[in-house]
């Protein structure tokens, strides 16, 4: 079915959900990039992940952050390598959590210091802006 | 290797890194006027910390050095000489 605006121009015809999926994929899905596990962690259980939401109304992720999950003895942690920072936890949930926490607090003590960063921190600093958007409240 | 907590806060006082409390304890290292590295352990009060590999690397050392910070056979200055060879001073 093709359908044609009062402007005369013609939209493209309505296909399946996964077409729209496909040709408009959201850079906002938690589930892009799992992969399954070939660890010791269950297999039903992603090895890696990609995080688009740190839970904070304060920020918002414009670019998914990479996370791996490792597991130490009875706990698990989940690392952005990218950023050089860590959340863990007694679970899964935990451990994002306690990473989004970590990220949240990053994301303010560089912009802090943003000044007088050192150029490790200036990388840190810069992929963090890449990633992340302050919402602004009227 | 593993850190112990009171390691950590050992660590913290040798480099004089500045601390703050949010729920974690969070250290940075500045050096002249520039905060150069930073670190967080949570607020547990004894035993190994976790993730101990991702705090060594947030302190930009490897494993021999990590443990010689922590036996006193690095000091400061030798710390500051390891992040001026890495180019990060």
């Amino acid at each position: 079915m093709v359908i044609t605006s009062i402007l005369g121009s013609t939209q493209r015809p309505i296909g399946s959900a996964e077409d729209e999926e496909r040709a408009n994929p959201s850079p906002f899905r938690e589930d892009q990039g799992i992969q399954h596990s070939s660890l010791a962690l269950p297999a039903s259980l992603p090895e890696t992940m990609s995080l688009a939401t740190l839970r904070d109304g304060r920020l918002k992720v414009v670019s998914p952050i990479e996370v791996k999950f490792v597991q130490e003895g009875k706990q698990i942690a989940a690392e952005a390598a990218e950023l050089s920072e860590f959340g863990f936890g007694e679970n899964y949930s935990e451990a994002i959590t306690d990473l989004q926490h970590a990220i949240v607090e990053l994301y303010f003590s560089l912009k802090g210091e943003q000044d007088r960063l050192g150029p490790d921190l200036q990388r840190v600093w810069a992929i963090l802006q890449d990633k992340l958007i302050e919402r602004v409240f009227a | 290797m593993t850190i112990k907590v009171h390691e950590f806060d050992r660590i913290v006082s040798k480099l004089d890194m500045k601390v703050r409390d949010s729920g974690d304890l969070l250290a940075w290292f500045e050096y002249e006027g520039k905060v150069i590295t930073r670190t967080r352990r949570s607020k547990k009060r004894s035993g190994d910390l976790p993730m101990s590999h991702s705090i060594r690397q947030q302190l930009k050392l490897n494993e021999q050095q990590l443990s010689q910070l922590i036996g006193c056979t690095l000091s400061r200055d030798d710390y500051t000489e390891i992040l001026r060879a890495k180019g990060l001073i």
